[in-house]
């Protein structure tokens, strides 16, 4: 209580969103092994990428096709060295084909959110009208948990990819929204704004010349973010079974499908886990460098 | 002094309340109509996906008819709003049985879950994040940060799965799967829920533990904490009474939303250990097409969601004043 009397105290800054802005301070570590870290995790996005834009021409057993035996430990054979699941498919060919769903939906989500949230957030910055309106709806796509708005969004657009692109996409816009928002609201009052007020502009010159590109900055920056979550979204979505339907296969799906034998083939379960979890890491370090690069 | 303060801060916490209460309110107004909207979405006719490709042309028309598909939007809207004020939420098509008592079965579950999860987060996480705090630089604090930054990147159906691995196949300290009601067997009960908790308590013990820790380190540079120090306060002392409240309000908000993120990943953990909430509730209306189940349960847990917003951010005026003046 005593720090009330002279106001000292940290500043009461609420953070928009987890990981927005409440990210503790750069930290004092070696330089070098801060970009260590960046250069494995771009190196491991690189190959995943390369993975998923080539799995249809590397020569991979057919992913849906049984190539016996079933349930073949990991390490065992060549060239099929992450083993084959439950039904005799190939683990390897169908973790590449699996990153083409993953990314695919993910960076489609992504990039459909940070328009709609870009545009809105813009918006609600320059008209306070539309300040109330976007709140309550970020507020309203915020109370509803994401897994329930894709599992709804699935369940009555029917299972595929368009629901899960679009329910990922509205879980993403938020939180873009509220960064434009800020970011908006803070680049309005700087001179070359003001210098083209003067000039005549119409405020949507104004927005789109002299104030987005001053919002994409950081706004790119976050969404590799957001794109490690949609990640993580989707998989959880299809682990569930309402995802992307089967026999197409996504990561969720195989540690789903593996969940039955965990007692005797843990890796069908640890190895498609593992994949993801290193993806959603590389991004998440990606993202967290690429943001202390612009404050 | 205090009381002129007092007087001019007054009306506007009042007009804060206001404000909040008119948020509320809109977002209740959007929520609803959006899962009214839901089933606008459904390809071909709704009732034929709640009644079955083989139902007979009476069966859906009665279907049609029960459900008010045959209304405009705004009208079923205003209609299964106001039963839902009324307490009605409509039946169930597959089970024939109201909605709300199919909820109230099943939130025990789903409740326990969460309120097990926040207070082992709150336990790890709050000591952690000031001990890391008050460590700043050192190796157990980089070795936090390490833990966190690693477990954040875990969804909780896997860390769910890992668990399982090692705690309940591995060790079998802990049932794999199902579920044991408070009343069959206390330990039973605890035991079992024991895993999914975890599950679901570590992604928000790595989301929370290095924000805490960040404005746990601010606070640590007041004057009135080396102050304390030369009162002689003891380390616990000192961060516990003396820069955990300071620090404590990002961590409350992130709280607020832990909520809404636990009530969603429970309904994820929930399928991992096949246990009888919420979250398979709405799996299994989703499976069988039922389209006003789920509708409910949307409603029901944006609604819980919304409410705990609510109050976290009334807490938040009651922590530092300071919020409500903005």
């Amino acid at each position: 209580m005593k720090s009330k009397i002279d106001g000292a105290g940290p500043p009461p800054v609420l953070p928009a969103e987890p990981g927005l802005d409440g990210r503790a301070p750069a930290r004092t570590r070696p330089k070098g092994r801060r970009r260590v870290g960046v250069w494995l995790a771009g190196a491991w996005l690189a190959l995943v990428i390369s993975v998923a834009l080539l799995a249809d021409v590397l020569p991979l057993a057919d992913p849906t096709v049984n190539i016996a035996p079933a349930e073949s430990a990991p390490f065992g054979a060549w060239p099929e060295f992450l083993g084959t699941d439950r039904l005799g498919r190939s683990v390897l060919s169908r973790l590449a084909h699996g990153a083409q769903v993953s990314l695919l939906i993910g960076v489609l989500a992504t990039v459909f959110g940070m328009a709609a949230g870009v545009a809105m957030g813009m918006l609600s910055a320059v008209r306070p009208a539309s300040d109330f309106v976007l709140g309550a709806l970020t507020d309203s796509l915020l109370a509803v948990p994401g897994v329930v708005l894709l599992l709804a969004l699935g369940a009555t657009m029917g299972a595929g990819l368009t629901p899960l692109v679009l329910g990922l996409a509205l879980y993403a816009m938020p939180s873009f929204a509220r960064l434009a928002r800020g970011t908006t609201r803070t680049v309005h009052g700087r001179p070359h704004v003001q210098a083209a007020q003067v000039m005549g502009a119409g405020q949507f010159r104004i927005l789109v010349r002299e104030i987005l590109p001053a919002v994409l900055r950081p706004v790119i920056a976050y969404s590799v973010v957001v794109l490690a979550s949609l990640v993580v979204a989707e998989a959880s979505v299809s682990y569930l079974g309402l995802g992307v339907p089967p026999p197409t296969p996504t990561w969720g799906g195989m540690i789903s499908d593996g969940q039955s034998s965990l007692d005797q083939a843990p890796y069908l379960v640890l190895v498609p886990a593992a994949i993801l979890f290193i993806t959603v890491l590389s991004l998440g370090v990606l993202g967290r460098s690429s943001r202390q690069g612009n404050p | 002094m205090k009381n002129g303060l007092r007087s001019i801060a007054a009306p506007r916490s009042a007009r804060l309340l206001a404000f909040r209460v008119a948020r509320l309110a809109a977002v209740l107004l959007i929520v609803t109509l959006g899962t009214s909207l839901l089933i606008d979405l459904v390809p071909g006719d709704p009732a034929v996906a709640i009644a079955g490709e083989t139902a007979s042309d009476a069966v859906i028309a009665a279907v049609r008819e029960q459900y008010g598909f045959d209304q405009p939007i705004l009208q079923r809207w205003w209609e299964w709003t106001a039963s839902v004020v009324t307490g009605d939420l409509g039946e169930s098509y597959s089970t024939r049985r109201p909605v709300t008592t199919l909820i109230a079965e099943r939130l025990p579950v789903t409740i326990e879950l969460t309120v097990l999860a926040m207070l082992f987060t709150v336990l790890v996480a709050v000591p952690l994040g000031l001990y890391a705090a008050y460590r700043s630089g050192s190796w157990a604090d980089r070795a936090i940060n390490a833990m966190t930054s690693a477990l954040i990147a875990v969804p909780s159906f896997v860390i769910g799965l890992v668990l399982v691995l090692a705690f309940a196949i591995g060790t079998g300290w802990f049932p794999a799967s199902n579920w044991t009601y408070l009343d069959e067997s206390v330990p039973g009960n605890l035991s079992a829920a024991f895993l999914p908790a975890l599950s679901l308590a570590l992604v928000e013990i790595a989301i929370i533990t290095p924000i805490l820790r960040a404005d746990a380190v601010a606070t640590l540079e007041n004057d009135y904490i080396a102050l304390a120090r030369a009162k002689g306060i003891g380390t616990a002392r000192l961060l516990f009474r003396h820069v955990l409240r300071p620090s404590s309000i990002s961590t409350t908000t992130l709280l607020g939303l832990a909520l809404a993120r636990l009530f969603g990943g429970a309904i994820v953990i929930e399928f991992v250990f096949n246990l009888p909430g919420l979250g398979s509730l709405l799996i299994t209306a989703i499976r069988s097409n039922d389209l006003l189940l789920m509708q409910g349960l949307v409603a029901f847990i944006a609604l819980i969601y919304v409410v705990a917003n609510f109050a976290v951010d009334l807490l938040l005026v009651k922590l530092d004043p300071r919020v409500a003046a903005e």
